[in-house]
């Protein structure tokens, strides 16, 4: 995962969701501000695709271990919640 | 410490830039693609959402954090005094005792030592007086003369006012009681060198210094409220002083003090230099012309003793060898007591760092 600055990571999962998480990218600010708060992602100043001044983030190694952990954590709570959705037909006898 | 919470304002305007910056990549993708420049912009102000609202919500928690944070910080620190009184107890003492003592200290200090005179732009007075030598042991303070003062008020060139005073006791006996009262006896020059007008009435003027004018008096602002009830109609009313008459001419502000002296009236003294030149029982003060210093007063000084001691003395007071020796008034009324009032301070304020040292550990 490389640096980026807001608009592209508003844009990118938005397309990465093939549009089902259509959010206000307003809403994606605040939590890059608690990102960086916790030490997991910095800012730096860039340009732009068009050279435009841009505010970029990139992820510390705290954050990508944090991204890690989560991640697992994550794919655990899936497949708990497909489980029980739908349930195995043995124990449901 | 989190010291986010101090540069929110500056974290909030780097939001709005980047906000900013969100909307133009968006409107120019949204050109790209063919959309009219004001089109994409509206549209790509839709997609971002309430501009208002994000930097609300980053602001909040920048001063959320903060406030959390201290009291996160503090959590443990509380929790180690609950668990240990008696260390708790001693630490608060020890820091009472340090903070009271400092503070103590310090409004002696300030009271005495930083504030200045109750008079306008009170540098400016001096204490002007000689120096002489009696048997072997030059003493700082050889007093003045009526004499001495007509010659320094004539051919001064660093005074802009001057005046002699002496304190005495006098008997008030026109009132219903009579009583002692204190009495500070002033030449005219010497409330103007001060700067203190009256709060009623007026100074003493030439005028009262002629011959066959009538006695005046001025009455000190506590004396007023004491025996006249601050009655402003006290004023050319005529009391008794050491059985002769005075007119009541003038009330001096409250604030008016003299070398913290306690003063009941004020007399005006007239020069008479027909007396004999022996009566040295006044000090003089003046006030300093703009810009004159101490060291400038006292070489003019050196320059007017010998006019003096020719018309005056001759040769009688050689034996004492007078010297210039004016200082700022502030020392008569301060003294010494200034350095050791420092020194003081600078102790106490060490024993509040210790207790601040002690009390960390």
């Amino acid at each position: 995962m490389g640096a980026a600055h807001g608009q592209t990571i508003a844009h990118a999962i938005e397309r990465g969701s093939e549009d089902v998480l259509q959010v206000e990218h307003g809403s994606l600010y605040p939590a890059l501000h608690r990102l960086q708060n916790r030490g997991w992602i910095v800012p730096f100043r860039g340009a732009s695709e068009n050279n435009r001044k841009a505010k970029y983030y990139r992820l510390t190694p705290e954050g990508r271990k944090q991204l890690a952990a989560r991640k697992s954590r994550w794919e655990q709570v899936v497949r708990a919640i497909t489980r029980i959705m739908s349930p195995a037909p043995e124990e449901n006898k | 410490m989190n010291w986010r919470f101090l540069h929110r304002a500056q974290a909030d305007a780097e939001q709005q830039r980047e906000l900013e910056s969100y909307i133009e990549i968006t409107a120019e993708e949204y050109v790209a693609q063919g959309m009219g420049a004001d089109e994409a912009r509206r549209a790509a102000r839709r997609k971002l959402g309430n501009l208002t609202r994000i930097r609300e919500e980053v602001y909040e928690m920048n001063t959320a954090t903060f406030a959390e944070r201290t009291l996160q910080q503090l959590r443990p620190s509380i929790r180690m005094l609950r668990l240990n009184p008696a260390f708790s107890l001693t630490a608060v003492l020890t820091l009472a005792l340090g903070i009271g003592a400092t503070t103590a200290i310090f409004s002696v200090v300030n009271g005495v030592v930083i504030k200045p005179l109750p008079y306008p732009d009170s540098d400016a007075v001096v204490t002007v007086t000689h120096s002489a030598v009696f048997g072997n042991v030059r003493g700082r303070d050889f007093p003045f003369s009526p004499q001495m003062l007509a010659v320094y008020s004539a051919n001064n060139q660093t005074f802009q006012e001057m005046g002699l005073w002496t304190l005495r006791q006098a008997a008030v006996n026109g009132l219903a009681v009579p009583e002692s009262a204190v009495a500070l006896q002033v030449t005219q020059g010497t409330l103007p060198a001060l700067g203190v007008q009256p709060a009623m009435g007026r100074w003493f003027s030439r005028a009262d210094d002629q011959p066959g004018a009538p006695e005046t008096i001025i009455l000190t602002n506590a004396y007023w409220e004491r025996r006249f009830g601050g009655d402003p109609g006290v004023i050319g009313r005529v009391i008794t002083l050491d059985s002769s008459p005075r007119q009541v001419i003038g009330i001096m502000p409250a604030t008016f003090t003299l070398a913290s002296a306690t003063i009941d009236l004020l007399l005006p003294l007239r020069i008479n230099l027909a007396q004999p030149p022996s009566d040295w029982n006044y000090r003089a003060l003046a006030r300093l012309k703009k810009g004159v210093t101490v060291a400038q007063a006292n070489a003019d000084v050196a320059r007017m003793l010998p006019v003096y001691l020719e018309r005056y003395a001759g040769h009688r007071m050689d034996a004492l060898h007078l010297q210039p020796a004016a200082r700022p008034f502030k020392e008569d009324v301060v003294g010494n007591v200034g350095q050791v009032l420092w020194v003081l301070l600078g102790g106490i304020s060490i024993l509040l760092l210790i207790a601040c040292a002690n009390v960390a550990k």
